[in-house]
């Protein structure tokens, strides 16, 4: 057995009840241990499995009475959270969900499989969601205050931010974000660019009203939300394209399937360099039919594309 | 009713087990009903699951006997009494959780799972965490069960930076979605070395009916390009506005003026890798070196004008 499993075995015994057991006890429930044929390797292997677990943040306590031999529990940290009451199968689809999304951060993901009751899977899950770096104690901060309605303050691509509300923390694309409420205004931040936050110890300091859902990062394509003058664009996408363009079409804009299979997209631009990007990734299978000032900006932006270039 | 399968194999796991757990003994017409799955895939996906040693012990297997009519669970996990979560961990399980429920919202336990981790660390903001996935991409539910079967598939793929369509033999090693874009990593067989095609690109796909072995440790599927000495040079002149594209896009900055403007070293396997950028950030950039690059922008701007009928 891997020293993994068997360090895992360890953590589930332990857990699976509040008591406190000898290493005897335990030699006997786990046959890791009792398959040494020496005791006193048995023994050592006990001694740095404990270690280990305890070097990875696992309050594992040891007494010794006066008579007897030394019995083992695993406490539980003065901050953990209280019973959950989860059942079996919301335990079972939790660390199936925790086994398949990729937090990219380093959080303890076996450890939390562990209190769900699972092991850490080997090898590579077959589906896996990687939704980007996870700053725990930022992102747990953030909703500690988003909780407790209180002002936050903060550093944001070197500007200092005072009293902005914090309404919501969404992730979209591999990023996370953060909604907030300053100066009268709802703005978004992208939480990996937000640092020296500090949160006001004053709490009830705003209402927590539904957000308005204009177009956003969260909500829309950059095209969609910049400052220019709005312009309803209609693209055209050839049939025989349409079966990969379709999927990678955003939720935001209309959709009309022509008899022959072509595709008719109608959107709105308010960022032509942002619009124009997104085009391009088609190169010749989209085609900008409305409006004529569109399609000018389109051919200026292509021609101007090899200016420079040598 | 039936519920919606956008997960494949580990979306019908999500719901099917725990029913299981819960009923320990179901007809079969009943579990074939509710989850649309045959008693035989069921084995399958448990054999899975046992596989990668997904519960903790030896001990703590998922076994089901099936006996014509019936599932009975003979033997099932045992889970710890109390979770005892930090709050640190309820969040990642919270989040995981609020994941893998946007893209598949008919789990009704991990819907249930969820309101009660968000009862204990947001009980009065709830709504306050929100994740939005990309949903509904055909080929991934597909696409996963050939890679939890160890099915070889024969792709039919456009390529992104070419868009190119051709056959490719693939061993399957893991679907996944990374940055909004969802997929496919494995061992090539066409090229003889590991890829990763994006899903979207993938034009239809079936299983060869050969299996494979995956490899004892599968290499983790490349976030970041790594350039090769055959690479090809470019260098980018980009202005304040298109700097963004040096985020995504690993760049090396040479020298940087005083307006903001960036001289950036780019390496590519592919020249058009290049072009397609300088193309789509228009006026934003500038190809300074590399001529295999400046060729194919004259030859993709030229296929863009053509559609406007306009000459280059």
């Amino acid at each position: 057995m891997r020293k993994s499993e068997r360090l895992l075995n360890l953590l589930c015994l332990l857990w699976s009840s509040k008591r406190r057991f000898t290493r005897e006890e335990i030699f006997r429930r786990m046959a890791p241990y009792r398959s040494y044929a020496n005791q006193e390797t048995a023994r050592r292997t006990f001694e740095r499995d404990k270690k280990t677990l305890r070097q990875v943040g696992f309050d594992i306590q040891t007494s010794q009475p006066d008579e007897g031999p030394a019995t083992y529990v695993l406490a539980q940290p003065s901050d953990a959270l209280g019973d959950l009451k989860l059942s079996d199968p919301e335990r079972m689809v939790l660390a199936l969900s925790v086994a398949m999304v990729k937090l990219g951060s380093a959080l303890a993901v076996d450890r939390t499989l562990v209190k769900l009751g699972a092991g850490s899977p080997e090898g590579r899950p077959a589906l896996n969601v990687d939704v980007g770096y996870l700053e725990v104690e930022k992102v747990h901060d953030l909703l500690k205050a988003v909780q407790s309605r209180s002002h936050i303050f903060f550093t944001y691509k070197g500007s200092r931010r005072s009293q902005v509300e914090p309404v919501r923390i969404a992730n979209r694309r591999g990023r996370w974000y953060m909604q907030a409420r300053e100066d009268e205004v709802i703005k978004t931040f992208r939480i990996d660019r937000l640092s020296d936050l500090y949160i006001s110890s004053r709490e009830d300091m705003y209402d927590l009203a539904p957000l308005p859902e204009g177009p956003n990062i969260l909500t829309a394509e950059p095209w969609e939300f910049g400052e220019e003058e709005a312009v309803e664009t209609t693209v055209h996408f050839a049939a025989e394209a349409a079966w990969y363009v379709r999927p990678r079409l955003p939720s935001s804009v209309r959709i009309e399937e022509e008899a022959d299979g072509s595709l008719t997209v109608a959107t709105t631009v308010t960022n032509r360099a942002a619009f124009f990007f997104w085009m391009l990734d088609f190169e010749g299978d989209g085609e900008i039919l409305t409006p004529d000032s569109m399609r000018r900006d389109l051919v200026d932006w292509v021609k101007r594309s090899m200016e420079g270039s040598s | 009713m039936t519920y919606a399968q956008p997960l494949g194999g580990l979306g019908r796991l999500l719901m099917v087990i725990p029913w299981l757990i819960k009923e320990r003994q179901v007809p079969i017409g009943e579990m074939e009903r509710r989850f649309a799955i045959k008693p035989e895939q069921l084995v399958r996906d448990m054999e899975a699951l046992n596989e990668v040693d997904f519960f903790v012990s030896p001990e703590q297997r998922f076994t089901v006997e099936i006996d014509g009519q019936h599932v009975k669970v003979l033997e099932a996990p045992d889970f710890p009494a109390t979770p005892g979560f930090l709050p640190f961990e309820a969040l990642a399980c919270l989040v995981a959780a609020k994941t893998a429920l946007e893209m598949n919202p008919g789990t009704s336990h991990l819907k249930s799972a969820v309101e009660k981790l968000e009862k204990a660390i947001i009980p009065s903001a709830a709504p306050a965490l929100r994740i939005l996935s990309a949903t509904g991409i055909p080929w991934v539910n597909q696409l996963s069960e050939w890679t939890m079967e160890h099915k070889v598939v024969r792709l039919r793929y456009r390529s992104s930076d070419r868009g190119e369509i051709s056959d490719r033999v693939v061993e399957p090693w893991q679907v996944y979605q990374w940055m909004g874009t969802w997929y496919l990593w494995g061992f090539s067989l066409t090229k003889n070395e590991p890829r990763r095609y994006r899903v979207d690109g993938i034009q239809s796909a079936r299983s060869t009916g050969r299996t494979f072995r995956p490899p004892p440790e599968v290499p983790a599927p490349p976030t970041t390009y790594r350039p090769t000495p055959d690479d090809h040079r470019v260098v980018f002149l980009i202005r304040p506005k298109g700097r963004w594209i040096m985020e995504p896009y690993p760049m090396k900055t040479l020298s940087e003026d005083r307006e903001g403007v960036v001289r950036a070293e780019f390496f590519t396997r592919d020249p058009r890798v290049a072009a397609r950028l300088a193309l789509r950030l228009g006026p934003e950039v500038q190809i300074l070196e590399g001529e295999a690059a400046q060729r194919e922008l004259v030859q993709l701007a030229a296929t863009v004008l053509q559609r406007y009928e306009e000459p280059l």
